[in-house]
């Protein structure tokens, strides 16, 4: 028999084994768990995404979506959007969310349920992140196949492998860990307070080259569809570094250049002090949520991104 | 480049289609290419060092060959040895003696610093100084003749699986297999591939998902109890088996794909019945590499008996200095050392115990017991090798003798890493206790499997890696050394 011929038995075999192994340990409980999520470290029940999925059915139709990582499903508060807009918000921040997975998230979600408006929550982190923590998320959570796919397709990465092999054979699988601090339509709300930290020291912002590129065909895709796309970069902290925030708003601006959609940003345009409105270096607590979201209210309002309702 | 990375899945294909296809006379410049591409992955600038080593050692090797002055040898070869020394001193040992004298000179009141250097360690250079060093001192006691062939030579240095890790290999068994012209036989390479494979399920599966568990426990080992430390230390002992004979099995694999056959470095060591037999089964290159070049030149046995304690001592404690430029590895060193020493001390009174509790009958039960003393001898010992500093092996040393065991604490620091994974990390390393025996047989001792059997085994395993691997870029523990 030929190496080849070999090789290609050992493969189907090993996939074979493989579905079989998970097969059973994703169908049998132990402790209340399912056996699977003993020996992949990445693998997990499904979490807020999959909470959020049950309001977006019960909760739509969306006026607006916001996208981007824990700033965003921490930063833009639906109730809040509700009372003093009359916006109907849904949050799809996801722990991490790398602008890879943005662009396809984003575009799965507007084929499926386009909105008045877009925000794009951005900092300098979602061009930077190497992880595929969010990937692992939306894989295990979204309930588009498509989108799963995608991902799976983009990352070319191993660790997706289990995630996937879980949409498929964990059967019967609607139980999911509840977030205690989950308020609605995938926002988190966090009322813990900091002290006032060190400052946060300069290191160079370097864009990954992926991260670009698929910033571009949002871009071009949000362009393509008349999509009413405003990107915010939310308030932070004092402590900050300034310099290496502001070569992320240049790169921002620069690339939107060519679009001509609108760029708020807050970073250092705000009066939010660090000790009552901020729990950590990257995110604002309940209290910076309510004095920063009426005031992006009033901005989008006024500058007619919003339509008057 | 890590074995466990995208590169290497890259790499290796493409050098052993590249060296099947190519001309056998043309196949050390691909190997050796290869090889420096290899090294260079990780830090391209450090390859200066091995390119300085292969001269050096070149050069002096090719004069020990025609030198026939005696003290003009002894010259040559001491220019050898200071200078791989030299290069392991400054590049691994500079700052643990900076640190050390600081200290002296502050408790002496002087308020003069040495600074720290900021190099970076070379990885590999434990292994490949060695390795010259080795073939130096062969060539200068007239075992082997200098290989003429500069670029042989270089690849005797460099050969990229066993580069940055070993197995040490001597020249007598590696050299001459470069100039034997390597059929593609693919039963051999098969076998090859299925090394290569339990390799990465050792290193994948059992030492990198362990890891995490012992980082926990041994992160602040003051604000642990007893019984979690010891879990951590038991786990590390599985730990670092599986990450360094993980790395042995998947470079002697590889060079069985290209049809090199490098030295065993392993072989089920836990099995051991004494300290003496696990040092003929743990880091087996790297313990001859001693015995040859530093405990048989001392007199090694033959000598009188305190001489020769003091032979094994200091093997030992040089050995631990090897590892790593700490005081935990000389204390790791010293207690095999002690080990040792003590089992000839008290050799005649284990005989008298065993006779008395009838076990010379059963012999069985003997070598259980021994082995079961053995293992927990080699564990007390990875307390100080896994330790950040001597201090904290002693703190976890204590609590774990004191008895200092608590139900509540052992169940804070399950959930702290994760009750459930941390359940599937121990249902993995007893998974693997059960099969080691059984793989070590089938690999290294060539025990047949029923076809069948093969077609079972290996898929399964590469199935587990896929399941429960860690996919994660996690350096092999050696590397540092």
């Amino acid at each position: 028999m030929t190496l080849l011929k070999k090789a290609l038995i050992f493969l189907i075999l090993a996939l074979l084994f493989y579905t079989l192994i998970f097969l059973a340990l994703a169908n049998v409980q132990l402790r209340g768990s399912r056996l699977v999520y003993f020996f992949d470290e990445n693998l997990a029940p499904k979490g807020t995404m999959y909470r959020a999925y049950q309001d977006k059915l019960s909760n739509g139709p969306f006026d607006a979506m916001v996208f981007g990582s824990s700033h965003a499903f921490r930063g833009y508060d639906p109730r809040i959007f509700e009372e003093q807009g009359g916006i109907n918000l849904f949050n799809c921040g996801t722990t991490a969310q790398s602008m890879p997975n943005t662009y396809h998230y984003l575009k799965s979600q507007y084929a499926e349920m386009p909105t008045d408006l877009v925000i794009l929550d951005v900092f300098v982190d979602i061009f930077e992140y190497k992880k595929i923590e969010s990937s692992i998320m939306i894989v295990r959570n979204t309930e588009s196949d498509a989108l799963a796919w995608d991902i799976f397709n983009d990352e070319k990465d191993v660790r997706l492998l289990n995630m996937m092999a879980a949409r498929y054979l964990v059967f019967e699988d609607t139980t999911y860990y509840r977030n205690p601090q989950y308020v609605k339509n995938g926002y988190i709300s966090k009322s813990a307070t900091m002290k006032t930290p060190a400052a946060e020291k300069y290191r160079k912002f370097e864009a990954d080259e992926r991260a670009v590129e698929r910033f571009r065909q949002l871009l071009d895709y949000a362009k393509s569809v008349n999509m009413n796309l405003v990107l915010v970069n939310q308030p932070r902290p004092a402590e900050t570094n300034a310099k290496n925030n502001e070569e992320f708003s240049a790169f921002i601006r620069k690339e939107l250049s060519a679009y001509g959609f609108p760029f708020l940003d807050y970073s250092m345009n705000h009066r939010l002090k660090t000790s009552e409105s901020f729990y950590d270096l990257g995110h604002m607590n309940q209290h910076g949520v309510d004095s920063f979201n009426a005031i992006l209210l009033d901005d989008l309002k006024s500058a007619a991104y919003l339509k008057a309702r | 480049m890590l074995f466990n990375s995208l590169e290497f899945l890259i790499f290796f294909p493409a050098v052993v289609a590249a060296y099947y296809l190519l001309p056998h006379k043309y196949r050390w410049v691909l190997l050796l290419a290869a090889s420096y591409y290899f090294y260079m992955a990780w830090k391209a600038v450090y390859i200066v060092l091995i390119l300085f080593s292969t001269v050096v050692d070149y050069l002096i090797s090719q004069r020990l060959g025609s030198e026939e002055s005696e003290p003009n040898r002894k010259k040559l070869l001491w220019l050898s040895l200071f200078t791989n020394l030299g290069l392991l001193a400054f590049f691994k040992y500079f700052n643990f003696f900076q640190s050390n004298v600081n200290v002296l000179l502050g408790d002496l009141g002087l308020e003069y610093m040495i600074p720290a250097s900021t190099f970076l360690l070379p990885m590999g250079i434990s292994f490949y100084t060695f390795q010259t060093m080795a073939y130096t001192v062969d060539v200068y006691n007239r075992k082997i003749e200098p290989e003429k062939h500069p670029g042989y030579f270089a690849l005797y240095v460099t050969y990229f699986p066993q580069l940055v890790a070993g197995p040490i290999e001597r020249a007598q068994n590696l050299l001459h297999q470069f100039r034997l012209t390597q059929s593609f036989d693919q039963a051999r390479v098969v076998e090859g591939l299925q090394q290569m494979l339990w390799g990465f399920f050792k290193k994948m599966v059992i030492a990198d998902r362990v890891s995490a568990a012992v980082t926990l426990a041994y992160a602040d080992p003051a604000s642990m109890d007893g019984l979690s430390l010891l879990l951590a230390t038991y786990l590390f002992a599985f730990q670092i088996y599986c990450d360094f004979s993980g790395y042995s099995d998947i470079a002697i694999g590889a060079s069985k794909v290209l049809g090199i056959k490098l030295m065993d470095n392993f072989r089920t060591p836990y099995l051991s019945s004494n300290i003496s037999e696990f040092w003929n089964r743990w880091h087996i290159s790297l313990s001859t590499w001693f015995r040859d070049y530093l405990y048989i030149p001392l007199g090694g046995n033959r000598v009188v008996k305190w001489r020769w304690y003091y032979n094994l001592m200091l093997v030992f404690l040089v050995s631990g200095f090897w590892h790593g430029a700490n005081w935990t590895f000389i204390v790791w060193g010293f207690l095999h050392g002690s080990y040792l020493v003590l089992a000839i001390w008290f050799k005649k009174f284990n005989e008298g115990l065993s006779s008395a509790l009838r076990l010379n009958k059963n012999l069985k039960i003997k070598r259980c017991i021994n082995m079961f003393i053995t293992f927990h001898l080699a564990v007390l010992a990875w307390i100080y090798f896994r330790a950040e500093n001597v201090g904290e092996g002693n703190i976890v040393l204590q609590k774990i003798l004191s008895f200092d065991y608590s139900a509540s604490a052992l169940k804070a620091f399950f959930q702290a890493y994760g009750m459930n994974k941390l359940l599937g990390i121990m249902a993995l390393v007893i998974f693997f206790v059960i099969i080691d025996p059984f793989m070590d047989r089938v690999i290294k001792q060539r025990m047949s499997m029923p076809t069948w059997a093969k077609y079972i085994v290996y898929p399964v395993l590469a199935a587990l890696i896929l399941l429960a691997g860690s996919f994660g870029k996690v350096d092999f523990i050696y590397f540092q050394f």
